[in-house]
């Protein structure tokens, strides 16, 4: 007999693949052009903090730290995300499951991997990096393709 | 009998090796991973494009090379590690995002998590579905293997995919092809896929955390939001693994560079025996920044193993553009002088070549980039001198006193290993910008030599280091055991002698020597030393010749006394061998 633990767990994980999207982008931006510039937050009258990424509004409790529910936008960005990878869509946010001898299961699907990203540097040089979600990895890819390398990374061998 | 060919030079090894107690301890047998293909007949793993079989890989289709790699990756795993329980790859191959300079190569990761599940050491602590099987003992989610790439019921453990527009789509990573050998023995326009292949793997089966690096939290709100992964995590700064930390507090520490560390006693204890010294630069003079500075020598030119070098330092000046990048022919006369040069716009080998054309006797690249040391990469046969890497902040130090005179000494520390901190633990991959998605689940890039769970997978792995680096002890420590067939406490991927004869005597074709049967610790006994003499040998007279040897070796080096060696011996030409 297995009973749901968490019935709004797929929304949890959902959540926290949303928060690292906004905060990879913003990672991101902020290595691209300014490395200290601070995010630019302000609190709704709902009393989350909103900070915009990359075109994106995320909402975060400012007393726990996490994220408020996705909207259905966000939903269907993660959604996007998935689509750009595989060229399909792929279910996210599976709900855990409580068995009778105490033990907990979560089917995670695709929602924590790791990736290899490899991009080809002005000098020809293969740079290869191993990512942790998605996001992060089509962030990389599109940097890589629309960007000139980073002055860091030209000389690496 | 148990017989098995071991070479001369082995048998010579064996006087330099220590004894070791022989016991028997519960044997373990490997683990059987599976590789559940979920490609389509005549795509991915199933493509049928002849291919000429390359560096070990027998397939002659695309699709029979590419299921080899992962078949061999699985064997590779499957031997370093035990299970009684089978883990199940599902893998496919399959076009991904991808640009003509950038894209996906391949991911990895488990299907499935478990907590407070019968054999878990960790209460409230999320596992890999592999790991979470071996602990239990029984497949946690019995079933035949699933449908399809991700698809219920998630019977199997482990996810693949790797990218195959790569070598098929001229607009996908243009140029470059997968290489399918078995020997990472790439050219340079091909992508190593077994290399790929293990480092994901090795994610799926334990090395990540279920823990995001810019939110802190886990899978689930506590007690349920850490792993076994983070367990082993430790911020030396804070004394809390991440297990222990509050959401915010794993946030400040995924930037904590260099001092977020993997504790497992494991690693630690083996960390000697695969890490080299850290380079370091003593600044002799001028007293104000006189001390010892962390340093990361070149992957190309000598070793500072081979001295240290104590010279003058001086700022190199090209003439052209940024006149300390060292790019082009320097102006200075170097002689006996260190030059130091600033990161940037060329090579490394490039500054170096440049520095010894001048005739300094060593290089000091100082980073261009406010953290971290430069990667100091490349190849050159051509560099005669050792480089350097120094710290943007440590090389400034440097460079603003460089008008009064500097003296310093390149060399190597002689208590601080290459990717170790100071208390000896091995650091983890936590730069001060969380932006690559690399962090905390990643050995640090600072290890010397690279090991395979590093965030950029280096070209400079080899066959000897599929996996059997610090990546295994990590596992270990983790829960996972090693694959030990005969039980001789010698784990597979480290022991000569697989399967050893572990009787408490030396017996030769049923004669009892009486010999304590010693096992040495590379997993070797005198009887398997003995036995393989066998092997191989055309006649009695040569066996018993070989016997001979190996008695006289093991009583010259105080293994045996004459009195055994006169036993073996007796023994040996007494019997019918081979």
């Amino acid at each position: 007999m297995k009973r749901s633990v968490m019935t709004k767990a797929p929304f949890l994980l959902a959540l926290a693949l949303v928060l690292a999207l906004g905060f990879q982008a913003t990672a991101e931006e902020s290595q691209a052009t300014d490395q200290q510039q601070p995010e630019q937050q302000q609190l709704t009258e709902d009393g989350y903090l909103a900070t915009s990424v990359a075109g994106v509004q995320i909402f975060i409790d400012p007393e726990t730290g996490r994220m408020r529910p996705p909207s259905e936008a966000e939903a269907a960005q993660l959604a996007g995300a998935m689509q750009k990878m595989f060229g399909k869509p792929l279910k996210s946010g599976y709900a855990p499951v409580e068995h009778a001898d105490g033990s907990v299961s979560m089917v995670v699907g695709a929602d924590y991997l790791s990736l290899s990203v490899l991009h080809i540097g002005e000098d020809g040089q293969l740079h290869t990096e191993c990512v942790d979600d998605l996001h992060t990895a089509l962030d990389a890819i599109d940097r890589h393709t629309t960007e000139a390398a980073p002055v860091a990374q030209q000389d690496e061998e | 009998m148990n017989v098995r060919t071991l070479n001369r030079s082995f048998l010579l090894a064996l006087m330099g090796l220590a004894l070791v107690a022989l016991t028997t301890v519960p044997a373990f047998a490997g683990a059987t991973i599976v590789i559940n293909n979920t490609d389509a007949p005549g795509v991915g793993l199933n493509d049928t494009t002849p291919a000429t079989p390359v560096g070990g890989n027998p397939g002659t289709t695309l699709g029979a090379q590419r299921l080899a790699v992962f078949e061999f990756a699985a064997q590779v795993w499957g031997t370093i590690l035990d299970s009684d329980v089978p883990i199940v790859v599902q893998a496919t191959f399959q076009p991904l995002n991808c640009t003509p300079t950038s894209g996906t190569l391949g991911a990895a990761g488990t299907l499935q998590i478990f907590a407070n599940f019968p054999g878990s050491q960790v209460a409230n602590t999320w596992y890999q579905s592999a790991l979470a099987n071996k602990l239990a003992g029984f497949d946690l989610t019995p079933g035949p293997p699933d449908p399809g790439f991700l698809q219920p019921p998630f019977n199997d453990d482990i996810f693949a995919f790797f990218n195959g527009a790569i070598g098929t789509d001229p607009n996908c990573l243009t140029g470059l092809n997968w290489y399918n050998g078995l020997d990472h023995n790439q050219a340079g326009s091909d992508i190593d896929l077994l290399a790929v292949v293990l480092h994901e793997m090795g994610h799926g089966l334990g090395f990540a955390n279920f823990i995001s690096e810019f939110s802190g939290n886990g899978p689930l709100p506590a007690p349920l939001d850490k792993d076994i992964y983070a367990t082993f995590t430790l911020d030396e700064t804070t004394g809390k693994t991440w297990a222990q930390m509050t959401p915010a507090e794993r946030v400040a520490s995924a930037t904590n560079n260099g001092n977020v560390v993997w504790s497992g006693a494991n690693v630690t204890a083996q960390a000697p025996g695969f890490l080299n010294a850290q380079a370091e630069v003593v600044v002799n003079s001028p007293g104000s920044i006189a001390g010892t500075y962390t340093a990361q020598p070149a992957a190309y030119g000598p070793s500072l193993a081979a001295g240290t070098i104590t010279a003058d330092l001086e700022l190199a000046n090209d003439g052209t553009g940024v006149a300390t990048d060292g790019c082009e022919p320097l102006t200075n006369n170097f002689a006996g002088r260190i030059a130091v040069v600033d990161r940037g716009a060329c090579a490394f080998v490039t500054k170096t070549l440049n520095a010894q054309a001048a005739g300094a006797s060593a290089v000091i690249v100082v980073n261009n980039q406010p953290t971290g040391l430069p990667p100091m990469g490349g190849t050159s046969a051509a560099a005669t001198i050792p480089s350097i890497g120094m710290s943007f902040t440590d090389g400034g130090a440097i460079k603003a006193e460089l008008g009064g005179g500097v003296n310093a000494t390149l060399g190597l520390s002689a208590t601080v290993l290459s990717g170790t901190s100071s208390a000896g633990r091995v650091r983890l991959y936590a730069p001060t910008a969380v932006a690559s998605g690399s962090s905390i689940s990643h050995f640090d890039t600072v290890l010397t030599p690279n090991a395979l769970m590093e965030p950029f997978i280096n070209g400079d792995l080899s066959p000897s280091t599929n996996g059997a680096d610090l990546t295994r002890w990590a596992f270990l420590d983790e829960g996972w055991m090693f694959s030990d067939v005969d039980g001789d406490g010698v784990p597979d991927v480290d022991d000569a002698c697989v399967n050893s004869d572990l009787g408490a005597t030396v017996v030769i074709d049923g004669c009892d020597s009486g010999v304590s049967n010693t096992l040495f610790s590379d997993g070797c006994t005198i009887s398997d030393l003995v036995l393989a003499c066998a092997d191989g040998a055309p006649n009695h007279g040569q066996f018993v010749s070989c016997a001979t040897q190996v008695g006289n070796s093991l009583n010259g080096a105080g293994a045996i006394s004459g009195a055994d060696n006169g036993a073996i011996t007796s023994c040996a030409a007494g019997s019918s061998l081979p």
